[in-house]
C-alpha cells in the first residue's frame, strides 16, 4: 500500500531532486546519493506522507538541508569542470565544443558567484521552473521576498554577463 | 517569432515580469543559431539552464531505491525480532529469578517450621532423642559385630598365604 503510494507520489520527484542537489553539488553520483538517501528517509516516514499539504516543496527542503550536510561534512566537493554528455556532443567540431564549454563554465561559475538565497531562486526558477509561491514554500520566504530575490538575481547574472562581454573577464 | 519581441520578452525577463510559459519561450528562442548580435550575449546563459534542466538520474535509480527499501524492511524486521528476543530474555530472566527466590524461601520457611514444629516440652525432646540415639547406637552394635565376622576371613586369608610361603 505504501509502497503504490510511493510509486506514484514520490518516485516523479526523483529528477527535480537530482538537478537540485545537483546544483550545490556538482558530481553526479553524489547527487545521486544524496536522493536516494532523501528517499529513504521519506520511506522512513511513509506513514505520515499522505498528510504533508505540499509533499514536492517539503520533500525540496529535506534534500536541501541533505546536501547542506553533506557539503559540511565533505569539503572535498567538486565545483569545477562542466561535465558535458556526450549526447550533447554529437555533431560539434572541437573548436565549438570547447567555445561552448567555456561559455557554459562561465554561467556556472556565475551563478556559483551569487549570494546563496539569489543562488537557489535562480536554481528553483530557471531550472526547476517553480512559481514564484512554490519557491516561497521551499525557501520558506514569502512569495514577494522571492521575487525581489530573483530580480536582484537576473541584475547581477545580467551585469556579470555585460561585464564579461566586454572585458572578457 | 521576430526579435523585436525577444527584445521585450527580455525586458520582462530582467524585470521578473514575466510567467513561466514565457520563459520557456524565451529559452527556446535562445536555442536557435541565428541570433542578432546584442542578444548572443545571453544565449550561454539560457542553453545552460536548459541544458541543466535535461540533466536526468540514470534509469537504474528506481531499482537501487527499491533495493535499498528492501534491505531497510529486512533489516527492520531483524531488528525488530532481536528487540522481541531480547524482551523475552529479560523476561525469562526475571521470572527464573522469581522462581528460585521463591523456592529458596519455602525451602527456608520448611527448614523452619522442623525446628519450630517439633516438641514443645525439652524433657520430652530429650527422651525422643535419647530413644533414637539407642536405636542408632544398637543399629551401629550390630553391623560392629558383622564387620568383625570379615575378621575372621582375613585371619584365613592370612593363614592360607603364610602356608603357601612355606612351601615354596
Amino acid at each position: 500500500m505504501y509502497l503504490e503510494y510511493f510509486k506514484k507520489e514520490i518516485f516523479p520527484l526523483k529528477q527535480k531532486l537530482f538537478r537540485f542537489a545537483r546544483s550545490y553539488i556538482k558530481n553526479d553520483a553524489q547527487a545521486e546519493d544524496i536522493v536516494q538517501d532523501v528517499f529513504l528517509k521519506l520511506w522512513g516516514r511513509r506513514k505520515d506522507l499522505s498528510k504533508i499539504r505540499n509533499i514536492e516543496a517539503w520533500t525540496m527542503k529535506i534534500t536541501k538541508n541533505r546536501v547542506l550536510d553533506q557539503i559540511r561534512s565533505d569539503r572535498s566537493y567538486s565545483m569545477d569542470p562542466l561535465e558535458m554528455k556526450t549526447s550533447e556532443l554529437n555533431n560539434e567540431t572541437p573548436d565549438v565544443i570547447i567555445e561552448r564549454t567555456e561559455t557554459q563554465s562561465d554561467v556556472r561559475r556565475m551563478i556559483e558567484s551569487l549570494p546563496i538565497k539569489q543562488k537557489e531562486v535562480v536554481i528553483l526558477r530557471e531550472i526547476e521552473g517553480y512559481s514564484y509561491q512554490e519557491i516561497g514554500e521551499i525557501m520558506g520566504i514569502d512569495q514577494n521576498l522571492v521575487k525581489v530575490t530573483l530580480f536582484r538575481a537576473r541584475e547581477n547574472l545580467r551585469k556579470k554577463i555585460l561585464k564579461t562581454e566586454r572585458y572578457g573577464l | 517569432m521576430d526579435y523585436s519581441t525577444v527584445k521585450k520578452l527580455l525586458e520582462k525577463y530582467w524585470n521578473c515580469e514575466t510567467s513561466l510559459e514565457e520563459e520557456a519561450l524565451l529559452r527556446s528562442c535562445f536555442l536557435q543559431d541565428d541570433l542578432p548580435h546584442d542578444l548572443q550575449k545571453y544565449k550561454p546563459m539560457f542553453r545552460y539552464f536548459e541544458e541543466e534542466r535535461a540533466r536526468e538520474l540514470k534509469d537504474d535509480f528506481d531499482q537501487k531505491v527499491l533495493k535499498r527499501i528492501n534491505e531497510n524492511k529486512r533489516y527492520g524486521t531483524q531488528r525488530f525480532l532481536s528487540t522481541i528476543y531480547k524482551v523475552a530474555a529479560a523476561v525469562l530472566l526475571i521470572l527464573s529469578f522469581f522462581v528460585i527466590h521463591e523456592r529458596f524461601i519455602k525451602v527456608k520457611d520448611q527448614a523452619k517450621k522442623v525446628v519450630e514444629d517439633t516438641f514443645g516440652d525439652p524433657e520430652k525432646a530429650l527422651e525422643e532423642t535419647k530413644k533414637v540415639l539407642y536405636f542408632v547406637s544398637e543399629k551401629l552394635n550390630k553391623g560392629k559385630e558383622e564387620a568383625s565376622r570379615l575378621k575372621k576371613f582375613n585371619k584365613a586369608e592370612e593363614v592360607v598365604r603364610n602356608s603357601n610361603y612355606e612351601e615354596i
